[in-house]
């Protein structure tokens, strides 16, 4: 028993990190109906930008929310430089754009870090020892990642329910043309739902790197799971893509375990079962909004 | 009276395909101007050329500025407002967000708050149904909530496409009621795209009449009514 | 100033791409040395003028054979409906004897080897799928990579790992199977649209290779099945296994073509192409929707897995190494970069992958992908229809008589009778 409790606690770990990556893949979808394959490149990029920062000396936290803001910009360039001259272009075009991006980033971070895994600490003032609560361990990063993924949910979900610009994002991601209509620039709005996402994929890197290794291909997995959390929960709904998250990780972790075929490397296999069965049944997802389909 | 819109030939086309042709008009500050026509006549087209959604050429001057070549955001800024045909209202966003929405260009806290206030004084539907999600109500509210929403944004100039469209004569009385009253106590000059033509020139000071993207006619309201073959051809008695 | 502004640029890049690109090719004989001297960072922007270069001069070419062509030929294409098709079979007969002769002249062209042709032809067949699949029934496939891989294992495993069947009936045997998976994995694919189908045949892709090392005994594991000099051909080919195959990928890719041209041009291409127009009017006539997609998907999977049993032949190798996510991902991209839904689009997408990697390994060896990367996307901004779509623009631009300066009145305001004149012309292309 307590060893399954164990595993919940691990995959829910997992989980928050595959939900706050997917949380950056809605807010993109939501406002561009872009999937942007490069945001786990992204995301990686930033991720050894703070790493750079704390080889530099830069204290953990100063690093850690730097890069944040350097990701927020990151997303914001590549949409103005990128993304928002195509607007209007067939979704081949947007997708290849979007793959260029994956590419672009993994090389990059290959020529300036080389592939050779970099230690990535886990922050200053979390405890290593675990904490022991009636034979299950609590891994005190666990917690940190659970009260950080918390806080930045609450942190969005405040900003676009009761602030001005939070309200026009939703605004112009929902009915661009009325917005347009009341002064709202919606191509201003979707530049910053990209550094929003980029930021929040940013934290999904730097909160996953202690616990893999950090290298340029360590967020290639992990964007699958959040692929399968983001469908799972339905494209368009970021408390969905959280929930699908928890959801993934845990059925990683579980199956992992019990089902004997599946093991630690076969997952993904897992994952990609899952995304099937919810897309055969609840097309949009488990919180997504079915989509009406006119001739 | 100096006018607050001033069109002389202007021309407008969908990409390739022009669809007004050099048109003149004039609403007067503070006045109330219909423009009627058939279908495909380029009534809602003027509205879309004068916010800048499409190509446009010749002259269009807004309280001195010219309009032609800015962006429908900078156009909502100077303080013209718009209601789309169809209601245009935030469908998935509470009467309360929606009023907020218009009043996305202003600064002003406390005068958006009371603007709010005064909007449900206006329309006292929306003010029972603050916290219902917009496209949950019926279509005349949508539509007092699009008339409300434009006005949040203390426009100089209101534009309004087809009001009366789909909804029940009673509403439709009861719009125009408030938006004349709008007209009077808030000095907003409105101009105003409609097919019925008997309840816009009964509204309305002055009134253009548009025939496949050109003026056919235009005059003061009770001339129009007059005329024999208005009559006839849009006011059906 | 004023000059520069008045140049039509959208439609005339080309010619002053070449005049632009036989200045860069002509220069650039110093950047090589110092390409050549240092990879450090850096190097790369210097180094990418030859490259640059070469592509300017390519597209200068090709955009101005192209316009020739049409102000030519148009107006004799024209005429009937037979001069059209003739042509076309002119053409499709000049490209054909042009790959025909390909291993006598192919020592002109950079980068060649007969090897790296022979691949090529096997992304051109993985690409005549997906323009099947993308080009004329909408669905976007991340995951062709897979049924390549499944190909080559088929191949290793049932000729030399598990089984002994003879290794050309292994290579019919890959289509097969392949085939038939893709028309399964086609079912699920049915629900799913755009992004969501990219998102599922990703995912796809990236689960084949760690499910390929857990069969360790079939697979060989890590390890994968090497086939070195274990496939014999017969007497007549021995020595000239590389001619060989060069000719088997040629002859598959010219068959493929034939066969999705006959396809297309039937009762089931009519189907397919209302398919993606309009999904819901195609079922509603009567279309069997469902169906034709997982057939199609089938199809574009038989092809590929054809594909990666030629290439693992040809490489004698299949191992995890050489079927990452990337390859579907490159062939995806060449087909794009190619433009999808056509003949000499599809030839192209499979040179722009196979060689693409050289050249821009050539820009930058440390950072070869991120000069990938900028090269593609400056070619979907520049070309939004890919390479066919490229050479059909100028075709119908050389048609319509060559403009090199925007008219000066181009501002004016639209009259009627400018209107009525413009109006019966398609030329909504600004």
């Amino acid at each position: 028993m307590t060893d399954f409790i164990q595993l919940v606690l691990a995959g829910a770990a997992d989980g928050a990190i595959y939900g706050l990556l997917a949380l950056a893949l809605v807010l993109i979808y939501r406002s561009t109906h872009i999937v942007n394959f490069g945001q786990g490149e992204m995301a990686m990029f930033a991720t050894y930008l703070s790493w750079s920062l704390l080889d530099a000396g830069v204290p953990f936290w100063g690093a850690f929310f730097a890069a944040i803001v350097i990701a927020f910009f990151i997303g914001i360039i590549i949409h103005r430089v990128l993304i928002h001259p195509l607007e209007g272009s067939p979704e081949l075009t947007i997708v290849i754009v979007t793959l260029g991006i994956y590419l672009f980033f993994n090389s990059i971070a290959l020529w300036i870090y080389s592939g050779v895994p970099k230690v990535y600490p886990i922050p200053a003032g979390v405890p290593r020892q675990s904490w022991e609560v009636g034979g299950v361990f609590i891994v005190p990063y666990h917690v940190t990642i659970f009260a950080i993924l918390f806080g930045l949910m609450m942190l969005l979900f405040a900003f676009f329910r009761f602030t001005k610009v939070g309200l026009a994002m939703r605004a112009a991601a929902a009915q661009p043309l009325s917005s347009t209509l009341v002064g709202i620039s919606v191509p201003m709005m979707m530049m910053l739902g990209w550094g929003i996402a980029a930021a929040a994929g940013a934290t999904a890197g730097m909160l996953s790197a202690p616990i893999v290794v950090l290298e340029p291909n360590f967020m290639a997995t992990i964007l699958i799971f959040s692929f399968a959390s983001a469908v799972l929960g339905g494209l368009d709904s970021p408390v969905g893509a959280v929930l699908g998250g928890f959801i993934v990780g845990e059925v990683s972790a579980l199956g992992g375990r019990y089902i004997e075929f599946i093991g630690n490397d076969l997952q993904i296999v897992l994952a990609f079962a899952l995304i099937v069965l919810v897309l055969l049944f609840r097309p949009a997802g488990l919180l997504g909004r079915p989509q009406v389909v006119r001739v | 009276m100096t006018p607050i819109l001033e069109a002389k030939g202007l021309s407008a086309a969908y990409g390739e395909r022009p669809v007004l042709f050099g048109i003149d008009f004039t609403v007067p500050e503070g006045g109330i101007v219909a423009v009627l026509g058939a279908n495909g006549a380029g009534k809602t087209t003027t509205l879309r050329a004068i916010t800048g959604q499409l190509r446009t050429w010749g002259s269009l001057v807004y309280a001195g500025t010219p309009l032609i070549g800015k962006s429908t955001a900078e156009i909502v800024r100077l303080g013209i407002a718009m209601v789309p045909e169809g209601r245009g209202t935030f469908t998935d966003f509470t009467v309360e967000e929606n009023l907020l929405l218009g009043a996305y260009t202003r600064r002003d806290k406390d005068g958006i708050r009371r603007d709010i206030e005064r909007m449900y004084e206006y329309f006292p539907v929306l003010g029972r149904r603050r916290d219902q999600r917009a496209g949950s109500m019926s279509g005349g509210e949508q539509q007092m909530l699009a008339i409300a929403r434009a006005l949040m944004s203390r426009p100089r100039l209101l534009l309004l496409d087809e009001p009366s469209l789909g909804l029940a004569p009673l509403i439709v009385q009861e719009i125009f009621q408030i938006l004349e009253t709008i007209n009077r106590e808030e000095k907003v000059s409105m101009l105003l795209v409609e097919q019925d033509a008997v309840r816009a020139l009964r509204l309305a000071g002055y009134a253009y009449l548009l025939e496949t993207g050109r003026v056919a006619l235009h005059g003061p309201a009770e001339q129009l009514r007059a005329s024999e073959d208005v009559r006839r051809a849009y006011l059906g008695y | 100033m004023e000059m520069v502004r008045r140049i039509e640029w959208r439609r005339n890049w080309f010619i002053i791409g070449l005049v632009v690109g036989v200045l860069l090719y002509a220069f650039s004989g110093p950047l090589d040395e110092v390409n050549a001297r240092t990879d450090a960072p850096g190097s790369g922007l210097l180094s990418l003028a030859g490259p640059i270069g070469v592509g300017l001069l390519f597209f200068g070419v090709v955009g101005i054979l192209t316009l020739v062509a049409a102000r030519v030929l148009g107006p004799i294409a024209a005429k009937s409906a037979t001069n059209r098709r003739l042509m076309q079979g002119l053409g499709a007969a000049i490209l054909l004897l042009a790959f025909v002769f390909l291993p006598w002249y192919y020592d002109i062209f950079p980068y060649a080897t007969l090897y790296k042709l022979t691949i090529a032809l096997q992304w051109v067949m993985v690409i005549i799928g997906i323009n099947l699949l993308t080009g004329y029934t909408g669905q976007i496939s991340l995951g062709q990579g897979a049924f390549f891989a499944i190909g080559g294992y088929t191949l290793g495993i049932a000729s030399f790992h598990e089984w002994s069947l003879p290794w050309a009936i292994s290579l019919l045997i890959a289509p097969v199977i392949t085939g038939i998976l893709g028309f399964l994995v086609g079912i699920p694919s049915l629900r799913l649209k755009g992004p969501y189908l990219a998102l599922a045949t990703l995912a796809f892709a990236v689960i084949v290779m760690p499910i390929a090392k857990r069969f360790e005994e079939f697979t060989g594991g890590v390890q994968g099945i090497a086939m070195f000099g274990k496939i014999k051909l017969w007497d007549v080919f021995a020595d000239h296994s590389d001619y060989f195959w060069y000719y088997l990928s040629l002859a598959a890719a010219v068959l493929m073509l034939v066969f999705v041209w006959n396809i297309m041009h039937g009762r089931i291409g009519r189907a397919l192409i209302a398919i993606r127009d309009n999904e819901i009017a195609a079922s509603a006539m009567g279309v069997n929707v469902a169906l034709y997609k997982t057939t199609v998907f089938g199809i574009a999977a038989a092809f590929a897995g054809f594909a990666g049993a030629v290439n693992a032949a040809v490489i004698q190798f299949a191992s995890p190494d050489q079927y990452s996510t990337l390859v579907s991902i490159r062939v995806f991209v060449g087909a794009v970069i190619g433009g999808v839904a056509s003949v000499p689009g599809a030839v192209f997408g499979g040179l722009f992958t196979q060689f693409i990697p050289d050249i821009a390994a050539d820009v930058s060896k440390a950072a070869a992908d991120a000069v990938q990367a900028v090269i593609l996307i400056v070619f979907m901004y520049a070309m939004r229809g890919g390479f066919a779509g490229f050479v059909v623009q100028t075709w119908h631009y050389g048609r319509r008589g060559v403009q090199l300066l925007r008219p000066a009145a181009s501002r004016e305001p639209a009259t009627e009778a400018s209107a009525a004149a413009s109006a019966p012309s398609p030329s909504g292309s600004e």
